[in-house]
């Protein structure tokens, strides 16, 4: 840097400086001029006004195209037809909204505070969610994984004994989660050979019905939801009320101003939809970063998306798409609904 | 909710990108700034009533974050190279200074400069402002000299400060 000319050197020093490039020495050096010279600091202030509202822009347009890949990967069929067909587009709409927001004047977005609300109005807004959650109904949530990061295989650590033996996780993308309280579930997974893999538990006891014909069986309710996603954090995608419970206490929520809907019957039923976004803070498990499409009036979630997500060695950005509401048979969360008779089952 | 703490938080709610960008200036990190911005404004509402209107509101908001800085300062760990917390003081009041509503109403224009960016420098600024990604991480991804990115960043930032001038000076004063 010592080339360049002085207007050249601070400007280059600042800009280091928002992308964290700076050494010790650097560092010393910038101080030194901000110490110096009023007007380079007040530089120095207008370009973190642009650093820091570009990082807001850049949050925004992110949750924006969220919504534009769940509107393009509506391709599940829906058990309740029309009120997913409503909500989907009703999805595409508020991702029309998303990207109309950054379009909106930034004196709007100063007003609606693009930073996100004050943290008391989210965390009530939160409790709504958990109270609308907290519904007893069976939820069907459709999982698609819409990128995968590998960790750079130096950097991976190796895992003694029998984790390290453990084969890879079969992927989430394409799989259906149906939950009900009580800690219920049945995750299916299907293969590349399009063999089904399902996990599952009726809150007494948990098991794995296998492509290769086997059954296996566990007293333990908990036993086999290792592969549903959040396990390995300890957030429970199976219980969404508990879910939001630990974003409150672990992550930062900000809520996005929502839109109204386009048709008039649809104003009728749903009229606004919101979304919520929680980052989370320092030193806690969990995905980088959450994110809520909910509906503004009822409080009831449409889809989460989990970005920079830890599943195996991993990280995932995983979006969860509710599908269904309708109740499901009392023994579908039972192994029995989902495998013929004559398979083998082993107790573990 | 009396009038007073009415006031505060709408004005609050104006002050809030002014002091965003305050405490990111000082903090860096966005998830710290995120910390210290949320715990800024549980201050600023739980100390509302100190706040006297005949004051701005926002050299008290800044003050009142400057705080939440510090404390931030003392617990941060030793090794991350941050500004000395002599500097707080100078750096909010330049803030303060540069917060005057016609640089602010230059920033109104963002959208239309980003929109103008070309694929290349969308995809940077996705990486770096969406995903929050460092230009090593970046350079990862784009098989990229870091110092490449980061002048690439640089140029970025410039065109669109160049842009948003330009278009607040073909629409004139507000």
């Amino acid at each position: 840097m010592s080339s360049e000319s002085e207007p050249q050197l601070t400007d280059l020093l600042i800009s280091g400086y928002l992308d964290d490039q700076l050494d010790a020495q650097q560092l010393q050096h910038l101080q030194q001029l901000l110490l110096q010279s009023p007007p380079l600091t007040d530089h120095f202030a207008r370009q973190h006004l642009l650093h820091d509202r570009l990082r807001n822009m850049g949050m925004l347009a992110s949750a924006a195209t969220a919504g534009t890949l769940s509107a393009r990967s509506a391709s599940v069929v829906p058990v309740s037809g029309r009120s997913f067909v409503s909500r989907r587009q009703l999805r595409r709409f508020l991702t029309a909204v998303c990207v109309l927001l950054i379009g909106v004047s930034a004196g709007l977005l100063f007003w609606s505070g693009l930073a996100g609300t004050p943290a008391a109005a989210a965390s009530a807004e939160l409790q709504r969610l958990l109270q609308a959650s907290a519904r007893q109904v069976d939820r069907t949530w459709q999982l698609a994984v819409e990128e995968t990061v590998v960790p750079d295989l130096r950097r991976r650590r190796t895992v003694p004994g029998r984790a390290a033996q453990r084969p890879p996780k079969v992927s989430l993308d394409g799989a259906l989660l149906c939950v009900r309280s009580g800690g219920h579930f049945v995750l299916t997974r299907t293969l590349p050979d399009g063999t089904q893999f399902l996990t599952g538990s009726d809150g007494v006891c948990s098991w794995a019905v296998r492509p290769d014909q086997s059954v296996r069986v566990s007293r333990n309710p908990a036993h086999f939801s290792r592969d549903i996603p959040g396990h390995e954090h300890s957030m429970s995608f199976v219980q969404i009320d508990q879910l939001l419970a630990q974003l409150k206490s672990n992550y930062h929520m900000q809520v996005f101003p929502g839109a109204t809907a386009t048709s008039a019957a649809e104003e009728s039923a749903e009229q606004t939809d919101q979304l919520m976004i929680a980052v989370r803070r320092r030193k806690v498990p969990g995905p980088g970063r959450v994110e809520i499409s909910y509906d503004a009036l009822t409080g009831d979630i449409h889809q989460l998306r989990f970005i920079d997500m830890p599943y195996g060695p991993d990280r995932l950005t995983l979006r969860m798409t509710l599908v269904s509401e309708d109740s499901l048979e009392p023994a579908f969360f039972s192994h029995d609904s989902h495998h013929p008779p004559e398979w083998r089952i082993e107790q573990e | 909710m009396n009038e007073h703490t009415r006031t505060v938080m709408r004005q609050w709610t104006l002050a809030q990108p002014v002091v965003s960008a305050f405490i990111t200036s000082i903090v860096r990190d966005f998830t710290d700034r995120d910390d210290v911005l949320q715990e800024t404004a549980v201050a600023v509402l739980e100390s509302s009533p100190r706040y006297d209107s005949d004051r701005p509101f926002l050299a008290w908001a800044l003050g009142v974050a400057q705080n939440q800085i510090r404390l931030y300062l003392r617990r941060c760990s030793r090794d991350r190279l941050l500004l000395d917390e002599g500097l707080v003081e100078l750096v909010a009041a330049s803030f303060e200074r540069v917060s005057s509503a016609e640089h602010l109403r230059q920033l109104e224009y963002l959208r239309e400069c980003l929109a103008g960016l070309e694929d290349r420098e969308r995809q940077l600024f996705e990486l770096r402002y969406a995903q929050d990604l460092k230009p090593a991480a970046m350079g990862r991804i784009l098989e990229m000299n870091p110092n490449t990115v980061s002048k690439a960043l640089q140029r970025i930032r410039d065109h669109l400060r160049e842009c948003l001038q330009r278009r607040a000076a073909m629409e004139g004063p507000a």
